[in-house]
């Protein structure tokens, strides 16, 4: 069985803006550099739970950060799309569940499709219910996202122009 | 007595373990070998006493992987209905009985980085298989409560095995160590904790683990008792959609009990309100959930009742049976 759960456009770990989860004791606030004024407004809304800030620069000093911290405590992340990605492997490897995590992405989300028909992932546009593949293939955007695939299942179809005879 | 689809065994070793709990290892008297299992597996056993038939759950102790036998350890329980009490002073090496196959309501996550145990008296035993099952990528600890050292069965092997990862926490010595729940406090990230022994510990433990922020696939027990207070119960009818029967279920007994009186097929495990393996879906009236095992989202939203344990709040109850 293949359980672990990868960020992906709508994961529930996704959030517009980040709010204190009740159930948790402690925080953990993960935050690039560069958007630090919003790990201050999340600090203000803890009030007097306990927490701890990591201010990154670069993902490599997220792991150590995270292993440090204690059961009970939820993580706040703010990143762009790529950083959050791997902050939220990381945070996975060492145990955490997606009920621990709460995720703000600053900038685009990213969506990607896994073709049926060459069987690899690619980036889309979001709002896109068709799309065509590198390989040529047009796909209907399905519904479904795996997991092991890391994209939402493409399904190949042939367009109406290209199918008469 | 030969139920469909368990297995004969017969008793080969017996050994004292202290003075209130001995070991049983079983071996299989057909020419096939016993299931494996996983750790934190038990089964069920049926051992008769002229026309009493004691049917009783527990824990495996030997390791999953062993097919040449089983072992189980019982304690002799003061307040014993038989069970415990027929096993220590009737059963011996040689006697033939029948066993289920191992069933688990208290296997390891395999998502767990660490795994820490809980155990107090003999609630020991589910965690001496489970020891055994730790996957590679795993950590694990074993906190371990008793009153003496003499009192702790597997003192000797736990120390020989385990020692590196367990802690004794003994209440009447010189300088006693009590087994509080502060401990959970400081487990790491990606934890997972497993609670086995009387009620009144294990509830605490799971009440504190969320009271410390736990979320809820991180926490785990077992039971052995329901821990009901059962000197006040009101007696109810139940109605059944499928028969069409109408049952009296005293106030002496469990709807489950008055269902197998009067014939009916209905399903169950542990008989106390930890597996769900009970649980019956309720067309009209409402329910005294009494059981450990729905949460308390489940008993909102689920129409349903465990027979087992729960009650009908009012004088009626139409289930679906």
């Amino acid at each position: 069985m293949y359980n672990s759960p990868v960020l992906f456009f709508e994961s529930v770990t996704l959030t517009e803006k980040l709010s204190p989860k009740t159930h948790f004791v402690k925080a953990a606030i993960i935050c690039d550099e560069a958007y630090k004024e919003e790990a201050n407004q999340l600090q203000a809304q803890l009030y007097d739970t306990p927490s701890a800030t990591l201010l990154f620069k670069n993902t490599d000093q997220v792991r150590d950060f995270i292993v440090e911290q204690k059961m009970g405590t939820c993580f706040y992340i703010v990143a762009n799309w790529d950083d959050a990605v791997k902050i939220f492997s990381t945070a996975v490897e060492e145990g955490a569940s997606e009920e621990e995590l709460q995720i703000k992405i600053i900038g685009e989300k990213r969506k990607y499709i896994y073709c049926m028909k060459c069987f690899t992932p690619s980036e889309i546009d979001p709002q896109a219910a068709q799309v065509q593949c590198g390989c040529g293939a047009h796909l209907n955007v399905g519904p479904f996202y795996s997991k092991v695939r890391k994209g939402y299942i493409g399904y190949p179809f042939v367009p109406e122009a290209e199918g008469v005879m | 007595m030969r139920i469909a689809g368990n297995i004969p065994v017969k008793i080969d070793r017996i050994v004292q373990e202290t003075s209130t709990i001995k070991r049983f290892r079983f071996v299989p008297t057909e020419d096939e070998k016993l299931p494996m299992f996983t750790g934190g597996a038990h089964l069920k056993t049926y051992v008769s006493d002229g026309e009493t038939v004691y049917e009783r759950e527990y824990s495996l102790i030997s390791d999953p992987r062993n097919r040449e036998y089983y072992e189980i350890a019982i304690s002799k329980d003061s307040n014993s209905r038989g069970g415990s009490k027929f096993w220590h002073e009737q059963m011996n090496v040689g006697d033939e009985l029948e066993i289920s196959f191992p069933r688990n309501y208290f296997a390891l996550n395999i998502h767990a980085k660490h795994h820490v145990f809980y155990a107090s008296g003999i609630g020991i035993t589910p965690f001496l298989s489970m020891l055994q099952d730790i996957q590679f990528d795993q950590t694990v600890e074993l906190h371990y409560a008793a009153r003496t050292p003499e009192e702790c069965a597997f003192y000797e092997e736990l120390k020989e095995k385990y020692g590196d990862i367990t802690t004794f926490h003994f209440s009447r010595t010189e300088e006693p160590n009590r087994l509080t729940t502060d401990l959970m406090k400081e487990h790491r990230i990606g934890s997972h904790v497993y609670f086995c022994g009387p009620v009144g510990m294990v509830e605490e433990f799971r009440d504190a683990a969320f009271s410390y922020g736990y979320p809820e696939r991180a926490v785990h027990y077992e039971l052995f008792s329901s821990g009901l207070d059962n000197s006040n119960l009101e007696p109810f009818v139940v109605s059944l959609t499928e028969s069409g029967k109408q049952i009296q279920v005293s106030e002496q007994e469990s709807l489950l009990d008055a269902l197998l009186r009067e014939g009916i097929n209905a399903p169950y495990a542990c008989k106390i309100g930890g597996c769900g393996s009970c649980e019956i879906e309720v067309v009209d009236g409402d329910v005294e959930h009494r059981d450990h095992f729905l949460s308390e989202d489940n008993k909102k939203q689920r129409s349903t009742i465990l027979t087992c344990c729960s009650r009908a709040k009012s004088s009626n109850l139409t289930i679906k049976l």
